[in-house]
């Protein structure tokens, strides 16, 4: 062995790397492929016949409009069925899904922004944006913002459709469970991204702000919003799609979104009418996505 | 966009911010919420004292008496638990191919070809923008149905098995991390692949070895993220028939075992918090 | 291994069709094989855009560049490639790829000379000749040590000497370096054109560099060539290259357009 391939093993054994992130990647990867191994019955039992009798039933007959079955085929038809199911159930479904969606999203964005306000660690220091890597924060500000932290970890933790299904059993069916599961769900992950946003802000005009003596809501009036507000409008808006993807759903729990309509469908086994809500629901986020996408556009071009 | 110059008083974000508020006033006005929907009916107030009375004494043990051999209670919910990720590992496996082939499809960079010889093509220039165009309407297509709605057709179609619960968690999945894919690798700065295009490699080749690694812990990130997400919606599968820890959930509320669904609840909490923990730790690893 | 040659003709790169000015105008220019050049000129003047020229990154929009008598302009993309691939190419701004280690980086040289899977296993598992090389080049420069480091760890100077193992590690016939020693502190500036000069002597490559400081180009190369607004305004040696000449290189207005 030469002295340069000693030295290039031994460069080699002491390259950076880190078993935290090898240890993990092997996991993740390992668990995902066993797991779809420990599955492979349920995946083997699709192909068999009684499955594809089903499907094949399911394209053939049930999809297809129950009022224009045994009817030659006519786009005419076609069009009006979809019309007519629109005026009976699509429209009240993607109304009802979008104001729900629409009020727990402003709710969000109001209490999150409270979150972040309270969670930001650098508020919590004795002079936030002058502070150095080192200093301590203030002892009871400290304490408030790791709990609210925590607090909107729970908040986000639990899923929508189990928050508004217990919210349903303790104030009954109205909107209200939907709304306030999206709005406590949402207010978690926009608390989170927004103490972020203000923990990334640039810190000298801030700074500046603290050695002319503004007091913290001062600062948060003149200097934080100002600054967080076009990345924070951003995210509103993510978040504003995926609540309508939710709300779609949690009007299966009884809540009069599209998702009632669907549970309706379902139980009658009107799988028409169930493919046409589906498709509502779709065409409902993606019309919403590009809304948007379309206001990111615009406040970025600001 | 947060630097530099002062951003006026009332922009275009100022009219976003207010816009938004009028709608949420008209939202909630059309929807005819008021403020006495939020006090709990006299039944749900009862449910409610006892639910939350509760949630300090989460069982430990089944809180009925259980016919015949049972494992403990604990262990059940374990098992719940392990059912809800594997079944999340599984849609996540099964999605991550097909979505960083689409991701890789549906990204200008990729269809970026050679710049110096990038004005000649000329029937080069319309098979990409076909096939980024085709990938981005099945993106969108998987993407905007919830995993529910893809629960409950799949369902409809192909009735109850484990298989379909993946699937129903897989299919929106492919479509989430495409698009996310496809954004990430048009972001990743592109001095990488100009560096390796200049050793003679083939447009692929370049992508390949020049692009692809730059966005690579990125896409890590978000992939380990999805996880987190997955997990959630394998969760909320056991509402419809599927046996995760939902489906635990809900049978012990509609019998009114309270204790026991808060065990529910912390056992799910605790995975996901352990999971979001770990992304971030691995986030601060391997994103600079 | 001889050096390649290139020989430019009214050689143009404009961008006024896509809302640009002339990068380029009317260069003819002749480089022999295994001939050391300094390209010389205030910023804005084209110095990079020649040597991309020269690298067969770009094709002219009028006039002609050949490599080793291939015309760039009517080249398929495949031969452009295989230029490419003869071609070391050190970039301004590094060019390496973030996220991979030192040691691909400077293997992925030869990517463009090793097809399919010989490519794949070069960049996933290397082979020790490839590492050796790889350490023995990194090592001249000064940074053996850094082999297996992330590129993103590593300070501008040090990157920009990775980005030169790379377009070593190519074996190329000529060496096109556009401002190689942009982050690197001045004296060590010095040191490391000297030692792509004789690099380029010891093997017959031919070597083109950009450099913003005269002074290093004067000592160094034996043909100096400087650009003004994309037009060709000095060919010559180090001696000519000086008083009134210089000043004419330099002057502030009108220094440069867009």
């Amino acid at each position: 062995m030469t002295p340069r391939s000693a030295r290039v093993l031994e460069l080699r054994r002491s390259r950076p790397r880190s078993r935290f992130v090898r240890v993990s990647a092997f996991a993740f990867v390992a668990f995902g492929v066993v797991s779809l191994w420990s599955l492979r019955g349920g995946f083997a039992d699709l192909f068999s016949g009684e499955r594809l009798e089903v499907l094949g039933r399911f394209f053939t007959r049930d999809a297809w409009p129950y009022e224009l079955r045994g009817e030659p085929f006519s786009l005419t038809g076609l069009f009006d069925w979809i019309a007519a199911q629109w005026h009976s159930q699509g429209r009240a479904g993607a109304v009802t899904t979008l104001w729900i969606a629409t009020v727990a999203i402003v709710a969000a964005g109001a209490v999150g922004s409270l979150l972040a306000y309270l969670g930001a660690r650098e508020l919590a220091q004795r002079d936030p944006f002058l502070s150095q890597a080192s200093d301590k924060p203030v002892a009871w500000r400290g304490v408030t913002a790791s709990l609210v932290r925590g607090l909107s970890t729970l908040m986000r933790a639990v899923p929508e459709y189990v928050l508004a299904y217990l919210a349903l059993a303790l104030l009954g069916a109205n909107a209200w469970p939907a709304v306030i599961a999206l709005a406590i769900h949402n207010a978690g992950i926009l608390g989170r991204l927004g103490a972020e946003t203000i923990e990334n802000l640039d810190r000298r005009p801030l700074g500046a702000l603290r050695s002319a003596g503004a007091t913290r809501p001062a600062m948060a009036i003149a200097g934080i919003v100002p600054a967080a507000l076009g990345r924070s409008l951003l995210y509103f808006f993510y978040r504003y799609e995926t609540c309508i993807r939710e709300a779609t759903v949690l009007g299966m729990l009884g809540i009069a979104s599209l998702g009632a309509f669907v549970q309706e469908a379902r139980a009658r086994q009107r799988y028409d009418e169930l493919l046409f809500l589906v498709g509502v629901a779709a065409a409902l986020v993606l019309a919403v996505d590009v809304l948007s996408q379309a206001v990111r556009r615009w406040v970025r071009g600001a | 966009m947060t630097r530099g110059r002062a951003p006026s008083p009332v922009g275009r974000r100022g009219i976003v911010v207010l816009g938004i508020a009028a709608i949420g006033a008209w939202a909630w006005a059309r929807l005819g919420l008021d403020l006495d929907g939020l006090v709990p009916t006299e039944g749900g107030a009862r449910i409610a004292r006892r639910f939350f009375g509760a949630a300090l004494s989460p069982a430990f043990d089944y809180e009925a008496d259980v016919v015949g051999a049972a494992p403990p209670y604990l262990a059940t919910i374990a098992e719940a638990l392990g059912r809800t990720a594997i079944y999340a590992a599984a849609a996540l496996a099964l999605a991550f191919v097909p979505g960083v082939v689409l991701g890789v499809l549906a990204s200008a960079s990729f269809w970026g070809g050679d710049p110096a010889t990038v004005d000649r093509r000329g029937l080069g220039r319309v098979v990409p923008r076909a096939v980024r165009a085709t990938t981005r309407v099945l993106i969108a297509l998987s993407r905007s149905i919830h995993e529910l709605l893809w629960a409950v057709v799949l369902l409809a179609a192909m009735g109850a098995s484990s298989a379909t619960g993946v699937l129903a968690l897989a299919l929106p999945l492919v479509g989430t991390l495409a698009k996310v894919f496809s954004e990430l690798l048009d972001e990743a700065k592109d001095a990488g692949e100009r560096g390796v295009r200049g050793t003679g490699v083939s447009p692929f080749g370049a992508f390949l070895w020049g692009r692809i690694p730059v966005a690579l812990p990125d896409m890590a990130a978000y992939t380990f993220y999805r996880f987190e997400c997955a997990f959630r919606s394998s969760a909320v599968l056991g509402f419809f028939g599927f046996p995760t820890i939902g489906y635990f959930l809900r049978a012990s509320f509609e019998e009114n075992h309270y204790r026991e669904v808060w065990a529910c609840l912390y056992g799910l909490l605790f995975v996901v918090v352990v999971l979001e923990r770990w992304g971030a730790g691995l986030r601060r690893r391997f994103v600079t | 291994m001889t050096g390649t040659s290139f020989e430019l003709r009214g050689a143009t790169v404009d961008w006024t069709a896509r809302g640009g000015g002339r990068a380029l105008d009317g260069i003819d220019l002749s480089i022999g094989a295994g001939e050391r050049v300094a390209v010389v000129g205030p910023s804005g003047s084209g110095k990079t855009t020649l040597l991309r020229l020269l690298g067969a990154a770009r094709v002219p929009t009028s006039g002609e560049v050949s490599i080793d008598g291939e015309h760039t302009t009517d080249a398929s993309a495949k031969s452009l490639r295989r230029l490419r691939s003869t071609l070391g190419f050190v970039h301004q701004d590094h060019c390496l790829v973030a996220s991979l280690r030192v040691s691909q980086n400077v293997i992925a040289g030869k990517l463009g000379q090793r097809g399919g899977f010989s490519a794949f296993r070069s960049m996933v598992l290397p082979a020790r000749a490839d590492l050796e090389r790889a350490h023995e080049i990194l090592e001249t420069l000064g940074i053996g040590d850094k082999l297996f480091q992330r590129v993103d760890r590593l300070s501008g100077g040090e990157a920009q000497r990775v980005a030169i193992a790379r377009a070593l590690f190519q074996e190329p016939r000529a060496l096109l370096a556009d401002e190689p020693v942009a982050s690197v502190d001045p004296a060590r500036s010095r040191d490391l054109v000297a030692r792509l000069v004789e690099t380029a002597a010891e093997r017959g490559t031919s070597l083109v560099v950009s450099l913003h400081d005269v002074e290093l180009a004067r000592g160094l190369f034996p043909r100096i060539v400087g650009l003004r607004g994309g037009r060709l305004q000095f060919d010559g040696s180090p001696d000519e290259l000086r008083g009134d000449v210089l000043d004419g290189l330099y002057r502030l207005e009108d220094a440069t357009r867009d």
